[in-house]
């Protein structure tokens, strides 16, 4: 497959500059594909799995929401406030935010509160899940 | 001078010694916390210009409406006040919370509503002692910042602005300019105007699932970048402003022991003086 170029960038770091062979991410409405020569492209992505192939095997991370755009020129940026590789994950870090959401969403508090502690858990979970593809 | 005041003048160069030495390391911690908040402040850079590349070519290719791009109807504004944690930074708190006070006064005085999110403890303090709406108390958080918690805030905000809580969001933070200066600075964030319309349009961009839902879907990543980055600025000055403050306060010292030490040494002489003459004289009075 041909190759191509990709960035990918949180506000603390640029977390991966380099060429791929294929991007799978998950955006609002569903898994996309993104090999080289796509037409230019802009979804949000939803917190998932993420999975960049370098060099013909596929490498997992776990993002956050995030942005993904295929610009005109065919270079692919993903932007997103968290992101980390699946061997990286804290997985203790992530329990502790899975219990810390949970015990939130019970406490019966407004909307607001759920709501905010319902997108905490899904971002929890999906590490858990995706530290498990190591 | 008498033996006595010799003591005390030793004594006053020996504190003021300690101080120097307190406010030595002092600079010297806050020049080296200085660089590194200084290189994350410029590590944002390349993901904020992204974020906000993106959503200037959305309101380019396409003609939509936003609730974060209306104007406001209520003036209602939620005001997000950046200062330090710590105090000895010279005039760095002061500076920003004075522009913050000046602001709100505005606000209220063209018959608008204020709140305050207050982010750092001197901020916290500062605003608790007024009579200001503080809705949100983040002491803290600079020092080991944390993505996770500045996502929070930007959620929190965003949800705010949906419900109606407000239908504007300014921040009031100090940028570093370079080591030697830090400037206190006030923008707007919400809702987004002046998104550029320079470049060529794309029509053929296909925006997944539409324009509206794309752009809506990347303001929590927009104000998540803007805090953060506010935040990481407005640490670097307060290490900049501390380091200026401590080489001051050093240089001061360094002088003040100086001028205590000229004093001590003509004493000194005297006394010696005094005794000699006071020796020749009982040997002449033999």
């Amino acid at each position: 497959m041909t190759p191509y170029n990709i960035k990918v960038l949180t506000p603390e770091k640029i977390f991966y500059e380099g060429s791929t062979e294929q991007i799978i991410a998950k955006t609002a409405s569903g898994n996309v594909g993104i090999l080289a020569g796509h037409s230019p492209y802009v979804a949000n992505l939803v917190a998932s799995e993420l999975r960049i192939k370098i060099d013909g095997s596929f490498r997992s991370a776990a993002v956050s929401d995030g942005i993904i755009k295929v610009s005109v020129d065919g270079t692919v940026t993903i932007l997103s406030s968290a992101i980390e590789w699946s061997d990286e994950i804290d997985v203790a870090r992530a329990e502790k935010a899975k219990a810390y959401a949970e015990s939130k969403m019970k406490e019966h508090a407004s909307q607001k509160e759920f709501d905010l502690a319902e997108q905490k858990l899904k971002r929890a979970l999906n590490r858990l899940v995706v530290a498990q593809k190591r | 001078m008498a033996a006595s005041n010799m003591k005390d003048v030793k004594r006053r160069i020996k504190s003021v010694e300690s101080t120097m030495q307190i406010t030595k390391a002092m600079q010297l911690v806050a020049s080296s916390k200085m660089r590194r908040a200084k290189e994350r402040a410029e590590a944002v850079h390349p993901f904020f210009e992204s974020v906000f590349q993106v959503m200037c070519d959305v309101s380019r290719d396409h003609d939509f409406t936003s609730v974060y791009t209306k104007k406001k109807f209520k003036n209602s504004t939620l005001m997000i006040v950046i200062a330090g944690d710590r105090g000895l930074a010279g005039g760095f708190n002061h500076n920003v919370l004075k522009m913050a006070e000046a602001r709100a006064e505005e606000i209220i005085g063209t018959g608008g509503e204020i709140r305050v999110m207050a982010i750092g403890k001197k901020a916290v303090e500062y605003f608790e002692k007024r009579s200001y709406d503080l809705t949100d108390r983040f002491p803290n958080i600079a020092e080991g910042i944390d993505l996770t918690d500045v996502m929070e805030i930007a959620e929190n905000i965003i949800e705010r602005f949906r419900l109606g809580d407000f239908d504007a969001v300014e921040l009031v933070y100090t940028t570093f300019v370079s080591a030697m200066t830090q400037e206190p600075n006030q923008l707007r964030i919400l809702p987004l105007e002046n998104l550029d319309y320079i470049g060529d349009k794309h029509p053929s961009t296909i925006y997944d699932p539409s324009p509206e839902e794309v752009f809506d879907g990347m303001i929590p990543q927009y104000l998540c970048g803007m805090l953060y980055s506010a935040i990481v600025d407005s640490y670097a000055s307060e290490q900049a402003a501390r380091r200026t403050a401590m080489e001051s306060a050093s240089d001061n010292a360094s002088e003040m022991i100086d001028n205590l030490s000229l004093l001590y040494n003509r004493a000194r002489q005297a006394q010696i003086t005094q005794e000699i003459t006071e020796i020749s004289s009982a040997s002449i009075n033999k």
